[in-house]
């Protein structure tokens, strides 16, 4: 809503949102999604068909109307983006999980993965002004877990009229949202605020005792400032602040029987980010940034109803990065981006040791050339050095080429890398029933050491010397794409991509113990490849209808288990007849949670006359393994080990009058349900409404959806 | 039953012999054989492992535990084999992930004898068998052998076999029906089914 204003924003407001003459001229072009500014790809603001590798764009206009309340609910809806529920609600690109997406907001990094997924629920969306999608890696500006792809969420920039919203909505399950924002910028300086709530009582999808999603309360707040302090210098100050307190139920069997247990937790998140830009003119660009971010949670699980303790934890994250990068712009043609930065990371757990430090350096060089409008090429590297693990080189090489005014292509080759976790890193556990011992590779020396001394340990299979050099989890990634517009009103882009990914991280037994049990550290040794293609069509029919399709083949493979297939000394037991066979090439079906077909249809209709519009969408999970094995040998390779396919469709409709928004909608209109998907929840209603305020007689404009992504 | 084992097995002996003596180009195949619910449940067995005789196909008595009549020995999910804190002897073993019928030769080394940790490793998915546990489908908190192990045994005599198990349930039941997956009618757990096969003239050809 408070986007009709954009345009006359003074030039520069956020980190990467430097003024381009295309943000400074009035945009009347704006509309065209070709014309959109995107600052991801490259980390400087290029128009979208101007960078090389493809990015999605998702605009506020359509987060609003499918009435989102949190990004895991923007993503669902996008073709090759699959949510899978896994320690919190996390997002699967080009089949790679959760642990190899990094989610930015504003370029800065969100912390606080929970067995590598970050909890998509986390993040409201109410302040979003576009979310850009870069799929396959950027490590060679991102670093870690840019290895499957970013997700950066561009928040609002300050409107120059003192504008603000109200709004609220009502879903099923008790879920009440309420957002209110404002903003301004002045002559010298501007401010935005933003706060939300929401509480929901979750839901089951089972009948089980644990809720699939936990009845939870939610505050977000998100204060901006903007600073002009000369005509080349600017300061920004982006913080953001989450506290969200969930509860649910579950069950322990004990010898005493099945006891009931109330679990309680408080996830903390704060987010502060001042970003120095220098930009004396267009040529040059200095920024001097420092991210500082912090996430807590606290666990606490109680037998009931005696509410006696039965397990506490806590987790503590403390991330801190200065970069600074320098952008150098010559003869026209040729952009130098080169940024150094530190980061300080500390990690206190309930499972590590006190006193955790890891730090890290890096350096990153970007050149980008781009001789005329239909060539240019982006090069780049990153490295990066870390006092945990093995240092990391990164990659990246791509080009477009706009073949003509209807057909462009986009190549890209990069790698990507995922850095150890901290369990992989700092584990210190020793299971108190069976007796095992973890140790993360930084700790597992001393561990051991520890043992011996006291009499813990009959042998050692491999020496803890050989196990300090764990290396980063590493990928080498193809993708190419092709545009093609095939009149005015339709186009269809194809993307094809294969990632290779290397030195996955695992545990291995590396020491016996006395009471015969084992002692476990972390190696690098698996391999798997994803490879797919993408295809998405859209089409502008008349009467304000639009119709888009959208479609992904994805093939995700532990390669070690696809070699023994093809070697054929990889063996199913047939369970009526207890013997071993063969599993046949075509019955291996790949990772787990991986769909091999998957795609959505949308038709979104916009009445300008009546000010409303309607959007229907359909979103397909093909069939895919859920984990279980039925035929004893671990792999996916039985039909009974695969869940069924489902299509979820959505509807949702809004009315403008005046200053005043309603909305209303369906969630789940066919009450799609699958045993192993805890997202999804039953039919859903909801309502809603907005009232917006603008200081001056600017008329609202009710804008077409602009952007190009369906 | 037990009779006819010791026959075969000792007919089995002479032939080998006798091929040895004549023309050891030509061996004749070697049979696998499968022995039926051996109770390797301790309660069962006054305290004791269920002991077993590869060579003669035989159940051994508890009282010869202490003894290299036996090679290998079954208590509950573990399997022994008669060497160090498991018994008198020198048999070892290893687990190897191949299949029953496609593993023509025993390996040449990568053998161990039960120490602080056996030889086949106990434990769910360490050595030849997986626990189901709470599974979301399929049988839950069964034990069920993995597919494609075979375990390789150096007898007490320093002869090869291989062993596949077969079944962990009394009468080596179909693992996918729903009387199997009901826990108040699955049968008893502890009976092993198992398929060996052993070559008598110490060489480590296994067909």
């Amino acid at each position: 809503m408070l986007k009709q204003l954009y345009y006359i924003v003074p030039a520069m407001f956020c980190c990467y949102l430097k003024a381009t003459a295309q943000l400074t001229t009035p945009d009347t072009a704006s509309r065209e999604s070709l014309e959109e500014v995107v600052v991801t790809a490259t980390r400087t603001p290029r128009t979208v068909n101007n960078v090389p590798v493809p990015v999605t764009v998702i605009g506020q206009n359509r987060i609003e109307r499918i009435g989102a309340l949190r990004l895991n609910e923007v993503l669902m809806e996008q073709v090759g983006l699959q949510i899978i529920t896994d320690h919190g609600t996390g997002i699967q690109l080009q089949g790679l999980s959760a642990d190899y997406i990094l989610i930015l907001i504003d370029g800065e990094p969100v912390i606080g993965r929970t067995a590598g997924t970050l909890d998509l629920t986390r993040l409201a969306v109410g302040n979003i002004q576009r979310i850009e999608i870069v799929k396959g890696p950027s490590s060679s500006l991102y670093g870690s877990e840019a290895m499957g792809g970013v997700i950066n969420i561009i928040t609002k920039k300050m409107p120059s009229a003192l504008t603000g919203q109200v709004r609220a909505r009502a879903r099923r399950y008790n879920t009440v949202d309420l957002t209110a924002e404002a903003g301004k910028q002045n002559n010298n300086w501007g401010w935005y605020l933003f706060a939300n709530r929401l509480s929901t009582d979750g839901y089951y999808t089972t009948d089980s005792i644990s809720k699939a999603i936990p009845a939870y309360a939610a505050l977000t707040l998100n204060p901006k400032l903007h600073f002009k302090l000369s005509r080349s210098v600017e300061l920004t100050l982006n913080t953001r602040f989450y506290i969200e307190e969930q509860k649910n139920n579950q069950g322990v069997q004990e010898t005493t029987g099945l006891h009931m247990l109330k679990e309680r937790s408080r996830n903390t998140d704060i987010n502060i980010s001042p970003v120095l830009t220098f930009k004396p003119s267009d040529q040059y660009r200095l920024q001097v940034r420092n991210y500082i971010t912090a996430y807590r949670t606290k666990t606490t699980i109680d037998y009931q109803p005696e509410n006696k303790l039965y397990d506490e934890s806590f987790f503590r994250q403390l991330f801190n990065r200065s970069e600074v990068q320098y952008d150098h712009t010559f003869s026209g043609v040729h952009t130098g981006t080169l940024g150094i930065g530190n980061i300080i990371e500390t990690v206190e757990a309930t499972r590590y040791d006190d006193g955790n430090k890891l730090s890290q350096q890096y350096i990153f060089g970007q050149h980008q050339w781009m001789p005329s409008k239909q060539f240019n090429m982006v090069a780049g590297f990153r490295y990066d050095r870390h006092n945990q693990y093995s240092d990391r080189f990164s990659p990246k090489l791509a080009l477009r080429w706009n073949i003509n005014s209807k057909v462009s292509v986009q190549a890209s080759a990069g790698g990507g890398y995922k850095a150890p976790d901290f369990r992989q890193l700092l584990l210190n556990f020793t299971n108190p029933l069976a007796g095992y011992s973890v140790f993360g590779t930084s700790v597992v020396a001393a561990g051991i050491a520890r043992l011996q001394q006291e009499g813990q340990l009959s042998s050692i299979y491999v020496e803890p010397a050989a196990i300090q050099n764990i290396k980063a989890e590493r990928s080498v990634a193809f993708n190419v794409s092709v545009r093609y517009d095939l009149f005015k009103n339709v186009n269809a882009q194809l993307n094809l991509f294969r990632n290779n990914i290397n030195d996955l991280i695992d545990t291995r037994p590396i020491a016996l113990k006395t009471n015969g049990q084992n002692v476990f550290s972390y190696f690098n040794y698996n391999k798997v490849f994803t490879q797919g293609l993408e295809f998405q069509a859209s089409y502008s029919l008349p009467f304000g209808l639009q119709l888009s399709a959208a479609y992904q083949y994805l093939d995700a493979k532990d390669v070690t288990v696809w070699d023994n297939v093809k070697a054929g000394t990889v063996y199913y037991r047939d369970q009526a007849t207890n013997v071993d066979k063969k599993v046949k090439r075509r019955n291996y079906g790949g990772l787990y949670n991986r769909s091999k077909h998957s795609g959505n249809i949308k038709l979104l209709y916009d009445n300008n006359r009546y000010d409303f519009n309607v959007s229907l969408r359909g979103i397909y999970r093909g069939k895919f393994g859920f984990g279980g094995d039925v035929n004893s040998n671990a792999i996916l390779d039985d039909p009974a080990e695969y869940a069924d396919g489902y299509t979820v469709w959505n509807l949702s409709a809004q009315k403008f009058i005046k200053k005043i928004t309603i909305e209303a909608g369906v969630n789940n209109l066919f009450r799609a349900t699958s045993t192993y998907d805890a997202g999804l929840a039953g039919r859903q209603w909801y309502v809603g409404a907005a009232f917006r305020f603008v200081k001056s007689d600017r008329r609202y404009i009710n804008q077409q959806a602009t952007n190009n992504n369906l | 039953m037990r009779k006819l084992s010791i026959w075969i097995a000792a007919s089995l002996l002479i032939t080998a012999g006798a091929c040895k003596k004549d023309d050891d180009s030509t061996p004749a195949p070697l049979e696998a054989k499968t022995v039926n619910d051996i109770n390797g449940n301790a309660a069962d067995n006054g305290g004791f492992s269920m002991y077993f005789n590869l060579t003669t196909g035989a159940i051994v008595p508890a009282s010869d535990s202490n003894s290299t009549k036996w090679d290998i020995a079954f208590r509950a999910t573990t399997i022994k084999v008669n060497s160090g804190k498991s018994g008198p002897g020198t048999a070892a073993a290893q687990v190897v992930s191949k299949g029953f019928d496609d593993l023509l030769e025993a390996p040449a080394d990568g053998y161990a004898t039960d120490g602080d940790a056996f030889a086949i490793p106990t434990g769910a998915n360490n050595g030849w068998y997986t626990y189901t546990g709470a599974a979301a489908s399929g049988p839950q908190h069964a034990i069920l052998p993995i597919a494609g192990k075979t375990i390789v045994v150096k007898t007490a005599n320093g002869k090869y076999a291989k062993v596949q198990i077969l079944s962990y349930y009394k009468g080596n039941p179909n693992t996918s029906t729903a009387d199997f997956a009901d826990l108040t009618k699955r049968p008893l757990g502890g009976y092993y089914t198992i398929r060996y096969m052993i070559q008598a003239d110490g060489s480590r050809k296994l067909q």
